[in-house]
């Protein structure tokens, strides 16, 4: 996937779902297609597994694939070099795959001293379609799908932070702190228990359920689908920091006209848009309404944007139901700024004369 | 160093190193070898995988394979029967009359038996018909209707399908202590139905009398009839299994003032004698014993239940141990509970008719094709006795004692493609493991475009919305 195919609206929330999902199905895909067709054929070699491991194949294995599909997603949007790209990818996959199988290698022996003497023979049984004594399967499978990406984007700042390996094109912005690592860490385990979890629920509806499927072949895909959409959803998300902001003009005589508001290197700017033949960033006729210095768009070191209305003549900012005016106030100490949203309207001048807008686009663009 | 390692153990630790449960094809079920009981007549072999198909000789392995459909509650297994001994292949005739299957002890009533591959060899009838003083009592209205039965033209055809020799009947009757051929002369093979019929018009009707030794006649069918060298000549020639049929019509007496007592250990000795007949090994070993009454049973009730039930005047008798069985007994009807005993020691079935249609239809039976194996669909009324381990159990009703067993276990977290049922059939048909690709291909497909919807979607809103290019009125772009 190309950043470039992932404008700056609300569907960035979602497209990290969606190759995530893909590659989940992928893997319940493979782990029947292996156990249907490749198991006689094995079996028929003496290659076998036991039964009681299926689960835990199918459940590594989905863990596998998103925490794969996850990390080299997040590669490819930030134009990472193939072999970090691959190699943290393989790194978070592996640790999923591991974490899933631990997790397994760990609640097999405990699960029979769960339900007592009268149920111990029912649960050894490796054929019994349950939900309830296997939800810590599938969420210490969902935990170790989202440990794996941790591990591999916290290595992958680590190297870019501490040893100055450059990694990514565009790395993460902000240093190392015990917040952000909580954050990330809660994210990334939270969002993957709980993707898990869904997928756990769909598994059981259209299995358990007769009027629905009744059996786990749909239900099957459904959980793991579900699993790598919920991981795509919930535990990493496309950063601002692989956007850019630009000021690009509507107005007719200069139409099409941009410049990007932060520095080449990414560093806090600001941009100064008026009539004035020299020094300003953006250079616009006084004929459409726009005083010497008109306004002035800004970014922060958290990529946050705002723009200033630096003059008194009329600077109004317009977006869906909402218009706020931001013409100097000489009473006023400082100028008047708002936070700025993709496509907002700047209108410059008496009448609105001059019309500017706000877009994110991709920093590669920059 | 420590992390591969642990994951090869886990991965280890996931292997199975038996055999069994091996893969059910195009499942994720398993299933075990299965297990049959000790002590059977006959060996219920069930092929739980497709090279014991093969091994078993059989043509069409993908008909034989276990086939399982959790969603439809549905379960194919291939079965053939075996001697327990040699383990050679016994051909039968069966029915879902003759067939229990129960899944996990619940008795299933749901279930079809559908026969493969008919026994092209040859069939060797022996009709051992009760020419006691009974049978022409009222005129020889007994006689007549087993003359009427054995003639219509259904059971001529059962005995003889085609022209070509292969199926013989040898016809005899039995009288007093006299187990002699129709004509009175000794057993011959007839092999046409033209000397079949004359023989049953000229040579039935001919009134004999006597007392009713039904259990030697039983005893001298399963031995040594089957070694005189006609009969043993056919049976090697035709590679033919014998099918006894014992027709009756009262008890087994043998002089005036006997009790049903007194039958108790005479049973006893005939039924011995017929287990041990059938534990040989040669074509002779193989017959199946049909007995048939013409009547109604003399009293309630029935064998007791159970195999290699010790015959006791309780279990035979009931409370008319120490009645006289001529007349009082006999008169009352016919001695079922014999028949029921000796039927069942024989491999056969016991049958109590009254009319000539009854009798042709239980001639006809017994003359039926067997198969080498035979296929057992079956289907419990949910999906949720398909959600833990369940053990199949198929056993023989009256055929032989003998019943066998194995384990399915399905998949716990994932199942193949559903199968199909066309309209009108009964029984699903299974679904390819490619039809996995109509669910993954456009649930992948849709993901993509999905992906692609969003700069779609965003490039045609500001193409609408007229951001993408000035307006009409622009005037043209100073282009710096």
């Amino acid at each position: 996937m190309n950043i470039y195919l992932i404008p700056y609206t609300m569907a960035r929330h979602v497209v990290t779902a969606l190759p995530v999902g893909g590659a989940a199905l992928l893997a319940w895909w493979w782990t029947l297609w292996f156990i249907v067709a490749m198991g006689p054929v094995l079996h028929a070699r003496g290659l076998w597994w036991s039964q009681a491991a299926e689960g835990a194949w199918f459940l590594a294995n989905v863990a596998t694939a998103v925490a794969f599909a996850s990390v080299l997603f997040e590669g490819s949007l930030r134009r990472r070099a193939l072999r970090w790209r691959f190699g943290f990818a393989l790194l978070a996959a592996g640790i999923a795959f591991v974490g899933a199988w631990l997790a397994w290698a760990i609640w097999t022996p405990l699960l029979p001293l769960l339900g007592g003497q009268g149920m111990r023979e029912v649960l050894a049984d490796t054929s019994l379609v349950t939900l309830r004594y296997r939800l810590p399967l599938w969420i210490g499978a969902g935990l170790a799908s989202g440990v794996g990406p941790l591990c591999a984007r916290g290595l992958q700042r680590l190297l870019s932070e501490r040893w100055g390996v450059a990694v990514d094109p565009h790395p993460p912005v902000g240093g190392w702190t015990w917040s952000l690592a909580g954050r990330s860490t809660f994210q990334h385990a939270g969002g993957a228990a709980a993707g898990s979890l869904l997928g756990a629920a769909a598994w059981h509806a259209l299995g358990f359920y007769d009027w629905l499927q009744g059996d786990l072949y749909l239900a099957g895909a459904a959980g793991a689908l579900v699993w790598g959409l919920g991981h795509g959803l919930l535990v990493w998300g496309i950063p601002d920091e692989l956007y850019a902001g630009w000021v690009r003009v509507l107005s007719p005589e200069r139409h099409g006209l941009r410049i990007p508001i932060p520095r080449a290197d990414g560093s806090p700017a600001e941009r100064f848009v008026g009539h004035f033949p020299r020094g300003l960033d953006l250079w616009l006729p006084a004929a459409r309404g726009v005083a010497e210095l008109h306004a002035s768009f800004v970014v922060d070191e958290h990529h946050r944007y705002a723009v200033r209305g630096l003059s008194v003549e009329p600077t109004v900012v317009r977006r869906f139901l909402e218009t706020i005016d931001l013409r100097y106030d000489p009473q006023r100490p400082a100028p008047l700024e708002t936070s700025l949203r993709m496509e907002d309207q700047i209108l410059l001048g008496p009448e609105g004369e001059t019309r500017l807008e706000f877009l994110l686009l991709p920093k590669e663009e920059h | 160093m420590r992390l591969p390692a642990l994951a090869l153990g886990l991965l280890l630790a996931g292997c199975q190193t038996e055999p069994w449960p091996a893969p059910v094809e195009g499942s994720t079920y398993r299933i075990t070898d299965d297990r049959p009981a000790d002590g059977s007549e006959l060996r219920i072999d069930l092929l739980a995988d497709r090279s014991q198909c093969l091994d078993a000789g059989i043509a069409d392995p993908e008909a034989c394979v276990p086939r399982v459909d959790r969603a439809h509650g549905e379960v194919r297994l291939a079965f053939l029967l075996r001697d327990p001994v040699s383990g050679a292949p016994v051909h039968r005739a069966l029915d879902a009359e003759q067939i229990g299957v129960s899944h996990d002890g619940s008795v299933i009533d749901d279930f079809e038996i559908v026969p493969h591959d008919p026994v092209s060899g040859g069939q060797l009838f022996v009709l051992l018909i009760d020419s006691s003083g009974s049978m022409y009592e009222n005129d020889g209205e007994r006689i007549a209707k087993v003359q009427e039965a054995l003639l219509s033209p259904e059971v001529v055809k059962s005995f003889f399908p085609d022209d070509r020799g292969r199926t013989g009947v040898v016809l005899l009757r039995f009288f007093g202590d006299r187990r002699v051929g129709l004509d009175g002369g000794p057993p011959t093979v007839v092999t046409s139905a033209a000397e079949y019929r004359r023989a049953i018009r000229q040579h039935l009707p001919t009134r004999q009398g006597g007392y009713t030794l039904l259990y030697d006649a039983a005893e001298y069918a399963v031995t040594e009839l089957l070694t005189e060298p006609a009969i043993d000549e056919f049976l090697a020639l035709q590679a033919a299994e014998p099918t006894i049929v014992l027709l009756t019509d009262g008890f087994h007496n043998e002089a005036p003032g006997e009790t049903c007592a007194d039958n108790v250990p005479r049973l006893s000795d005939a039924l011995d004698v017929i287990r041990r007949a059938r534990q040989g090994t040669g074509a002779s070993s193989r017959f199946t014993l049909y007995t048939v009454g013409l009547g109604v049973p003399y009293r309630k009730g029935d064998k007791p239940d159970g195999f290699n039930q010790a015959v006791t005047p309780a279990g035979l008798c009931g409370p008319y141990a120490d009645y006289p069985i001529d007349p009082n007994l006999e008169d009352a009807g016919i001695d079922h509970v014999s028949l029921r005993w000796l039927a069942e020691a024989g491999g056969g079935i016991a049958f109590t008719r009254r009319d000539p249609r009854g009798l042709a239809e239980v001639f006809q039976r017994a003359a039926s094709t067997r198969y080498r194996w035979y296929e057992l669909r079956y289907r419990v009324p949910d999906s949720f006795h398909h959600r833990y381990a369940f053990d199949v159990r198929v056993s023989l009703r009256g055929l032989a004692r003998a019943w066998s067993e194995l384990t399915i276990l399905p998949g716990a977290w994932l199942d193949a493609p559903t199968g199909r049922r066309a309209p009108g059939e009964r029984w699903t048909s299974p679904s390819p493991l490619r039809e996995t690709f109509v669910l993954v291909v456009p649930v992948v497909g849709v993901l993509l475009v999905l992906g692609h919807l969003g700069p779609a979607w965003f490039n045609a809103r500001r193409a609408i919305f007229r951001r993408s290019r000035p307006t009409s009125d622009a005037p043209p772009r100073d282009g710096t």
